[in-house]
């Protein structure tokens, strides 16, 4: 995979209004080429927002979002060409099993039949769904769903991947898998954007983050400029300005 | 909720309390199910209008106390197969008390188990049971004091042999109610119970000519044998001194509703055993899938054959999609092929397969809808959107059309009405290839937002939003009106072509037709197709998260906030207003109505209203009922209309 002098993922200014409430308050992001970058954020705060945004899944109300340089709403199927996503918990054809969605999805895309049914054997090889041949995908759990349409974001051999949660309900085995499929990604020269609220995790896994809070980035850059000294945690709860509380519950304790 | 339940119930709680918290967190499920109070309101209404229509049936005067005996077995039947079927489909959709929620409370089972019965005998349903059962009472008035004295035990025992028949089988069928089977589960009973809302009445119509003339043997003693015959069994019997078997037929019920309570009771500990899952998502054994079928390998490579395939798997595979042509054989055939055999009215067997693919016609109202966010999946991959639409038609078609032309040609022909031919070779096309092409236009530029499927609680939850229920009505009642008005041309041509008798035009009127077809079919998709490229990602938006996402929407507070709910007594008023609009316009207007058009034996009355009144008076009559029911549909609408505006 080459490496590109444009941004794998750039926003610019992106603003998004839910009546009164302002969702998305001007954000403005750059991922560079081949990083792993981590956006977190305490629920709520436009992660995800943000990010369907950022695939040209949402319209922005004002913005704009570029993926190598190319106008994600001027120029979708180029943007969409070079962009796997997995969305938070979204709909699939639910009757077709796992082979048969991954076999739909390369067909529409416009793979030819032997190399869809090679990478779609292989993925679900790998992310361990061949046990699962004959189940639909409504009777997936939770994390089988997860590993499902993180399958269908790698199928087209995109080179940005943008990834909303991809840990989340995923077994400690199965986000290892994962975990190293994805550094082989970023280390051919792919990009990785993955949201989290597990600091833990981000700082295990990614080189840049970025904090979003309250619809609005507070910070982002290398993974030690945003944490300082201490740990990513602690420079989370002093950028969101938490406030951790110790009172209430007092007849627990009686 | 459970924790409500506890506090209000605490370790000490006696029965009493324990029934008490279970009735007010019943009333809440009711309240927060989909459709909301509107459609309990609904529902008991034509509870109401069934219990009392059967105690009116114990007034019927008949000469053989055999014929009482038919009658209220074959009611008491009907009752009990209601009980049966009525928590499959509730528990179906989510709904309804579950033992395995108190399994972690510190109540003791029995206390639980007698907490549980005397809730299943609290409420609106068990008194309505209760009024039907006493068609028996009434009927018992008519030959003496002991029968009379016999009716009241029988009576009652009848009661409880349903509600805890009913019970025994939700306790047996355990887990498989709350998991993906039991859903579809309801889902058919459901389509059943639509189909007998909507065309019960030539079943009812064949069975009371059954009755007037009187069951063959076999069917008499059938419906004396099963337990739901013992009550007017007890009561003849008693009417006759035959005391040996009236003590019998009410000690069996007796000890039959003993038997089914013990079995309930034995049940129960495992019933609570089981996970309490999310609304209906416990677990379901993994359902094989058959492997794929020579068929896929007919379809062409590339983003249109991978749509049509996509779309046939779940034309074979979701329930939902099966229920959707029963539905449409189910209703044609009771309104149109039933009355056709029992009525000796063949001019009605043609147009079978035309009614069943406009019914079928309206569940393609809202396809992108209910497959919920699905649709980022094809915006993903830009450029696809032709491929999508012309797939969903191509498969539809591949479904349907094949169904409607056999089901049409074969009764056709059967039927011996040769001068049918040309209407149904004029409308069959205009209608499939009509409803191919408007459903994608509907479905793509009136959607309504449905729950994500794997979040469902069965086939017919909606969603959050109490509005959507409506909504979804609303769509596929214009979906019928358009795929009708689709015929509409080409039939004209036809009826003037036969009454100038010119078979040319008649010629006309079936070219018409197909053209009529294909002409909406492609323009109807091609039109769907730049919508969707234009504006696929407002459409997923309001997939996703709702009318308040929609550009100018003026939505107060957080998109997620769900629509706000009509209040009770309005959602009230509209769901009385639809239930009498319906009544009024199908069974009261169009059937008599029907009937007199085709001279149907003026003896055939059942609940018809009009059909009571003298000849002339009959069609001006049902033309009123319409005239009622359009009305009280137009109020139904309006209050919709007012309450959703305001917001």
């Amino acid at each position: 995979m080459r490496t590109s002098p444009q941004p794998a993922l750039e926003l610019v200014g992106l603003v998004k209004r839910f009546g009164e409430t302002t969702a998305v308050d001007h954000v403005g992001l750059t991922v560079p080429p081949g990083s792993f970058f981590g956006l977190v954020g305490p629920n709520g705060a436009g992660k995800t927002t943000s990010l369907s945004m950022a695939v040209g899944l949402l319209r922005p109300d004002g913005g704009t979002a570029r993926v190598f340089g190319i106008d994600v709403w001027a120029d979708p199927v180029e943007a969409k060409r070079l962009l796997g996503v997995l969305p938070d918990n979204m709909a699939m054809p639910e009757r077709l099993t796992g082979r048969e969605l991954l076999t739909y999805l390369g067909q529409l895309r416009g793979l030819d039949p032997a190399t869809v049914a090679a990478r779609a054997q292989e993925l679900l090889e790998v992310l361990e769904l061949t046990e699962a041949e004959r189940t639909l995908v409504a009777d997936y759990s939770a994390g089988m769903r997860k590993k499902i349409t993180l399958a269908t974001a790698l199928l087209h051999t995109p080179r940005l991947l943008v990834l909303d949660e991809p840990f989340e309900a995923i077994d400690p085995v199965s986000a290892a898998t994962i975990r190293v499929i994805l550094r082989r990604f970023v280390d051919a020269g792919g990009s990785v954007v993955i949201s989290s609220h597990v600091m833990a995790l981000v700082e295990q896994v990614c080189d840049r983050v970025g904090v979003i809070a309250r619809g609005r980035l507070v910070a982002a850059g290398t993974l030690d400029e945003v944490r300082g000294g201490g740990s990513l945690d602690d420079a989370f709860v002093r950028l969101v300005g938490a406030h951790i509380s110790s009172e209430g519950l007092s007849w627990l304790a009686s | 909720m459970a924790g409500v339940l506890a506090s209000r119930a605490p370790a000490g709680a006696g029965v009493r309390e324990v029934a008490g918290a279970l009735v007010g967190m019943r009333r809440a499920l009711a309240r927060n199910s989909p459709g909301g109070s509107g459609t309990v309101v609904g529902l008991r209404l034509v509870g109401l209008a069934l219990g009392v229509g059967t105690l009116l049936c114990g007034l019927i005067r008949f000469d053989d106390p055999g014929r009482m005996v038919d009658l209220l077995a074959t009611l008491g039947l009907a009752w009990l197969i209601g009980w049966v079927m009525g928590p499959v489909v509730v528990r179906g959709a989510g709904l309804g008390l579950r033992p395995e929620w108190f399994a972690l409370l510190p109540l003791g089972p029995r206390r639980l188990a007698a907490g549980l019965l005397a809730v299943s005998f609290a409420g609106f349903a068990p008194a309505v049971t209760l009024v039907a059962a006493s068609a028996l009472l009434v009927a018992a008035t008519r030959f003496g004091v002991v029968p009379v004295l016999v009716a009241i035990p029988a009576t009652l025992l009848q009661v409880v042999l349903v509600v805890v028949c009913s019970r025994v089988v939700v306790a047996a069928l355990g887990a498989t109610l709350s998991s993906r089977r039991g859903q579809e589960l309801g889902g058919l009973l459901m389509a059943v119970i639509i189909a007998l809302a909507s065309g019960g009445w030539s079943l009812a119509a064949v069975m009371g000519q059954q009755l007037a003339t009187g069951p063959p043997p076999a069917l008499a003693t059938a419906l004396r044998v099963l337990p739901s015959g013992w009550a007017p069994v007890a009561v003849a019997a008693a009417a006759r001194s035959d005391w040996p078997l009236a003590l019998g037929a009410l000690g069996g019920l007796l000890a039959l509703s003993a038997l089914l309570l013990g079995a309930w009771a034995a049940l129960l500990p495992a019933v609570m055993r089981q996970p309490a899952g999310p609304a209906g998502r416990v677990a379901a054994p993994a359902a094989a899938v058959p492997r794929p079928g020579g068929w896929q390998r007919l379809l062409p490579d590339g983003p249109t054959g991978a749509v049509v395939a996509k779309e046939l798997h779940t034309w074979r595979r979701d329930p939902g999609r099966t229920l959707l042509l029963l539905l449409a054989l189910l209703i044609s055939g009771l309104n149109l092929a039933v009355p056709a055999v029992a009525f000796d009215l063949p001019a009605a067997l043609p147009w079978v397969g035309p009614a069943a693919a406009l019914i079928v016609a309206m569940g393609a109202a809202n396809l992108y809808g209910e497959e919920g966010t699905a649709l980022w999946l094809t915006r993903m991959v830009p450029g696809t959107e032709r491929a999508d639409v012309r797939g969903r038609q191509a498969a539809w078609l591949l479904v349907v059309a094949p169904v409607t032309v056999v089901l049409t040609v074969a009764l056709t022909a059967v039927s011996g009405q040769g001068w049918a031919w040309p209407y149904v070779l004029a409308v069959v096309p205009a209608i499939l290839g009509g409803t191919a092409g408007l459903m994608m236009v509907l479905s793509v530029t009136r959607p309504v937002r449905q729950k994500d499927p794997h979040r469902r609680a069965g086939p017919f939850d909606t969603g959050e939003d109490p509005n959507a229920a409506g909504a979804l009505i609303g769509r596929q009642y214009l979906m019928l009106a358009l795929a009708a008005a689709c015929a509409v041309p080409a039939a004209i041509l036809v009826v003037v072509g036969a009454l100038r008798h010119q078979p040319v035009l008649q010629g006309a009127g079936v070219l018409a037709g197909a053209a009529t077809g294909v002409l909406l079919c492609w323009w109807g998709g091609r039109s769907a197709a730049r919508r969707l490229a234009d504006r696929g990602a407002e459409l997923l938006d309001l997939l996703h998260v709702g009318p308040q996402a929609l550009p100018g929407a003026q939505a107060a507070g957080p998109a997620r906030e769900p629509a706000p709910e009509l209040s009770r007594a309005r959602a009230a008023a509209r769901g009385a207003l639809l239930t009498v609009g319906i009544l009024c316009i199908v069974p009261q207007g169009l059937v008599p109505i029907g009937f007199n058009l085709f001279g149907v034996d003026p003896q055939v009355k059942v609940w018809f209203a009009a059909r009571y009144l003298p000849q002339g008076l009959q069609v001006p009559a049902a033309a009123a009922f319409i005239a009622i029911g359009a009305l009280a549909i137009w109020a139904a609408a309006t209050i919709q209309r007012k309450s959703t505006g305001a917001r």
